[in-house]
């Protein structure tokens, strides 16, 4: 896998931040309008996109078995996991390689319930989490945790589930908080600009 | 129960307020000529947050200029029009018809607004399919549980925030269509919770659906709320924005909470 901070141009010490402006720069340059429909440029936008999903949501990386290697990010990415992965899970996986969420959740209703493991509610839990469903991801990774109590990899999701309100509050703290004045409105029941 | 994603402007700058403002004026400027002066009631400001997103993704060109319009016939103040003010705009059309629409056959309240607004609708089913289904079979789902009396409140916001997350996906293939439905869903969660809550006094009262239990605690309320918020804030953060960020992350870290605290008082 080439080096992505390469792709996008920038140093590998470059902040998620400057990965960010060089992306969009770059996505602009290949945007079909821009370059034509051309399959150089296709390949191209491939190849960002890939390299800006690895920096982005490195931190993040989808473990594919409890033996735990990595996510292959992208496009034709999914590796063979298969000797490990039972086959009726192996479509939800390749979905979440590919992050269709959806798609993957929808691959996951098919098994019938009484053969859900706990790495079925796993994949159920990290599919949720990329929907905005946080709630049902929690419920589904304590019964993922209920039916296999020492897997690691299912400990280390519900520790980033929480992590993700403590470092939301953090966040917000640096705000002044979620409690500073707010602007008094006055026409308060006419949607109004004069309120900002 | 829109609204509430909005910023707070105690802590943006002049610049900063003044932009933010003028996003607000482009998009009821687009509302007002595409659909009368009436539909510049229907504005809120969770469709000026998403305006900002989706044209700070993609770097889109603005249209900036100055004008005076009926509520401010004065003073004359700044727009800016994007590819996104529109879409914006029809977002907006859509969700208050649909919503009008459950409000007509609930309490037989607006048939009148309900009757002028329809005509506008099949133009917008036609151009947005998958948005305008997901509307409103998810305002269909809504409307089953509340007559089921469902206390499952964070189901009842899911519904909610699916079909927001929905409308968060401007173009389908996106790269970063996943994460701007999970923003979208985690948006529309919060809203969904903090408008039952402002509500639940009233509700009370009127003896009308609240999906929260009567019993429930601030406390309570704000775990359910900031889970929502985090799940918004987890997918925002992966989105490669730059231009607003400084108003977005003020939007979602802190004026999203206003009404709440304006509650507690």
């Amino acid at each position: 896998m080439t080096d992505p901070y390469r792709v996008l141009g920038l140093s590998p010490d470059a902040s998620d931040e400057e990965v960010k402006k060089a992306y969009k720069a770059l996505a602009k340059k290949y945007h079909p309008d821009v370059a034509g429909n051309t399959p150089e440029a296709a390949r191209k936008m491939q190849e960002i996109n890939a390299a800006y999903d690895q920096i982005i949501n490195h931190k993040e990386s989808f473990s594919s078995s409890s033996s735990g290697y990595g996510y292959s990010y992208g496009y034709g990415g999914y590796r063979s996991e298969s000797q490990e992965e039972p086959i009726e899970l192996r479509a939800a996986v390749a979905y979440i390689n590919a992050r269709r969420f959806m798609e993957a959740l929808n691959a996951l209703r098919s098994v019938p319930e009484e053969r859900r493991s706990g790495r079925w509610y796993y994949l159920s839990a990290y599919a949720k989490a990329h929907t905005g469903d946080t709630v049902g991801a929690m419920n589904d990774i304590e019964r993922a945790i209920s039916k296999e109590p020492g897997n690691a990899t299912y400990l280390a999701f519900r520790d980033r589930l929480t992590g993700r309100r403590s470092a939301y509050e953090d966040y917000s703290r640096s705000f002044g908080g979620i409690s500073t004045g707010f602007f008094p409105c006055c026409f308060p029941f006419f949607p109004c600009c004069c309120i900002i | 129960m829109f609204g509430y994603v909005l910023a707070n402007a105690s802590s943006l700058s002049k610049e900063e307020k003044e932009r933010y403002k003028a996003h607000y004026c482009g998009l009821c400027k687009v509302l007002r000529e595409k659909y009368g002066q009436k539909a510049m009631l229907a504005l809120s400001y969770d469709m000026v947050f998403l305006e900002m997103v989706l044209s700070d993704i993609s770097d889109a060109e603005e249209t900036n200029g100055k004008e005076r319009c009926v509520p401010h016939p004065v003073k004359e103040h700044d727009y800016t029009i994007t590819a996104f003010s529109e879409y914006g705009a029809d977002m907006q059309i859509l969700l208050g018809y649909y919503s009008l629409l459950d409000k007509v056959k609930d309490e037989g309240k607006g048939r009148s607004e309900e009757k002028k607004m329809r005509a506008l609708i099949p133009d917008l089913e036609k151009r947005y399919p998958r948005v305008a289904s997901a509307i409103k079979t998810g305002l269909e789902k809504i409307a089953d549980s509340e007559e089921k009396n469902s206390k499952d409140a964070d189901a009842m916001a899911l519904l909610f925030g699916e079909i927001l997350g929905e409308v968060f996906v401007y173009d389908e293939s996106s790269f970063f269509r996943d994460d701007l439905r999970a923003l979208g869903c985690g948006l529309g969660r919060f809203i969904y919770l903090l408008d039952a809550w402002c509500d639940r006094k009233k509700d009370a009262k009127d003896g009308a659906y609240n999906p929260l239990s009567d019993d429930i605690t601030e406390e309570k309320m704000r775990g359910m709320l900031l889970d929502a918020a985090a799940a918004a804030s987890a997918a925002f953060e992966r989105l490669p924005l730059d231009q607003h960020i400084f108003i977005l992350r003020n939007i979602l870290y802190s004026g999203i909470w206003s009404k709440f605290k304006e509650e507690k008082k």
